[in-house]
């Protein structure tokens, strides 16, 4: 298989907002580690605004040029998605390195950090132009400021919007099906 | 007859240019629907506040409250200055620094619109009979706070507004820059338990009291405590009995550490000599207030 594709790829991806967040949640995540305290509540804002940072990453800037050449935009998407989400994950995984032997650590997984990310792709793949990349980047921050503001007494709306923790899956399937069905429509 | 055309020489004042500069950007600052949904957010977040009970939810709870208010400002910020940084800009009749102090100077609707919320917040309060603060026995159902802490949301608007325009400034990215406010005041605001310590509390921009000062073990009869004492009794994560005390001195001061901030992040926003004097000088009014602040902490 070829990868040539790999370096013009690397660079059209804008890296800035992964790295200042990665850099951040790892900064609060050493914090933690030295304090001997975790954040509570703050993994679902991890997990939003590294889904956001991953989305951000995401526009080609040389679109409107390279749409003459035989890989689709949909084909050089997917080739940005598969540079950037495998770093996502790993950035997910040391911020939540020394969770599990920290007082008050949740029993976060890659799941719901995947769901808030995949919803993130699905609106910017559907989103009519200018807000493509706005609308991918908000959803996420939303839906996760959404569900660290819902009470207990919320009731079937608290359900909703913490729909991305407690079952990211079929959150994850759908939204991979919207960005499917948007790109082979 | 041959007709003549008058071109008029641009302004030797920036005044006008960076006065029009103020109106514009203040106009789309308004227009930004991040302040609006951050309002909405903050809404929703008071009216759960009051749903939790334990001796200072609701006190600590409505300051923490403008956490998403915080972020939507910093966002129209960010834009704001995000726009300015077009290869466009460069060309403005007006400085670097101008067009920087004027779309500084364009936030002042948010910073008013905080300045509202908050009143119309101490009004309600003020008319309702105020919020519990203390358990039995040492408890008030009529918790105010006091004007200086009143104030701390208002400089944080303003210095939300700094922190926002000096973002876009280092990391060159309106969408780093966006990602990044958001963890700010999600860990500022959302996870404001983390920086209640002595020195924390002193150095986070969102200082939430009442303090909680250990007055004895588990097992003391609350009795023996003076009857104008407000207390904090032992719980899931406090092993003792606490005093709870609001200090407006403190607040006082930690407004003085704010505009300190606010000073600093004006002066990265601001690429000039000028603008290192302002955050040199932010700077050494930060150092000073959180020295004073150790000093008056209960």
């Amino acid at each position: 298989m070829s990868v040539v594709w790999l370096r013009p790829a690397t660079r059209t991806i804008q890296w800035r907002p992964l790295v200042a967040v990665g850099a951040l949640l790892c900064a609060t995540s050493a914090l933690a580690a030295g304090l001997g305290e975790w954040p509570v509540s703050m993994a679902g804002t991890a997990a939003g605004a590294l889904a956001a940072a991953t989305v951000a990453g995401l526009p080609d800037r040389a679109g409107e040029l390279l749409s003459a050449l035989p890989s689709s935009a949909a084909t050089r998407q997917l080739r940005r998605l598969a540079l950037v989400v495998p770093v996502a994950v790993l950035l997910w995984s040391v911020y939540l390195l020394p969770g599990p032997g920290l007082p008050g650590s949740p029993t976060w997984s890659l799941a719901p950090m995947l769901a808030l990310l995949m919803t993130g792709v699905a609106a910017f793949t559907i989103a009519p132009a200018p807000w493509t990349l706005p609308g991918g980047v908000a959803l996420p921050l939303i839906w996760a400021l959404a569900a660290r503001v819902a009470g207990p007494s919320d009731g079937p709306v608290a359900e909703v919007v913490l729909a991305w923790h407690h079952h990211p899956w079929p959150v994850i399937a759908a939204a991979l099906t919207i960005t499917l069905v948007r790109r082979l429509s | 007859m041959s007709q003549t055309t008058t071109v008029r020489r641009p302004p030797k004042s920036t005044w006008a240019a960076s006065a029009a500069l103020v109106r514009v950007e203040a106009r789309r600052m308004v227009r930004h629907p991040a302040p609006w949904l951050g309002m909405l957010f903050s809404a929703w977040w008071v009216r759960n506040v009051t749903t939790v009970d334990w001796a200072s939810s609701s006190y600590e709870g409505f300051m923490t409250a403008v956490g998403p208010m915080l972020l939507g400002i910093s966002m129209a910020s960010i834009t704001s200055f995000g726009r300015g940084r077009t290869q466009l800009a460069e060309d403005a009749p007006t400085s670097t620094t101008a067009r920087a102090v004027a779309r500084l100077l364009a936030g002042w609707p948010l910073v008013l619109l905080m300045g509202l919320t908050v009143s119309a917040g101490a009004i309600h309060l003020r008319a309702t009979g105020g919020v519990r603060l203390g358990d039995e026995p040492g408890m008030t159902l009529h918790g105010h706070h006091s004007p200086p802490e009143l104030l701390q949301p208002v400089i944080l608007a303003l210095f939300a507004l700094a922190l926002g325009a000096a973002l876009v400034r280092l990391l060159r990215s309106q969408m780093a820059a966006h990602v990044v406010v958001f963890v700010f005041w999600g860990l500022v605001a959302g996870t404001y338990w983390m920086f209640q310590g002595h020195v924390a509390q002193t150095l986070t921009p969102l200082q939430v009291q009442p303090n909680l000062v250990p007055i004895g073990p588990p097992d003391t009869d609350p009795a023996l405590f003076p009857a104008d004492w407000l207390l904090s009794a032992p719980g899931e994560y406090q092993d003792h009995w606490a005093r709870l005390v609001v200090s407006p001195v403190l607040a006082a001061w930690h407004d003085v550490y704010l505009l300190g901030l606010v000073a600093l992040m004006a002066g990265i926003a601001v690429p000039t000599h000028r603008g290192r004097l302002v955050l040199a000088s932010g700077a050494l009014v930060a150092a000073g207030a959180v020295a004073m602040q150790l000093v008056v902490a209960p």
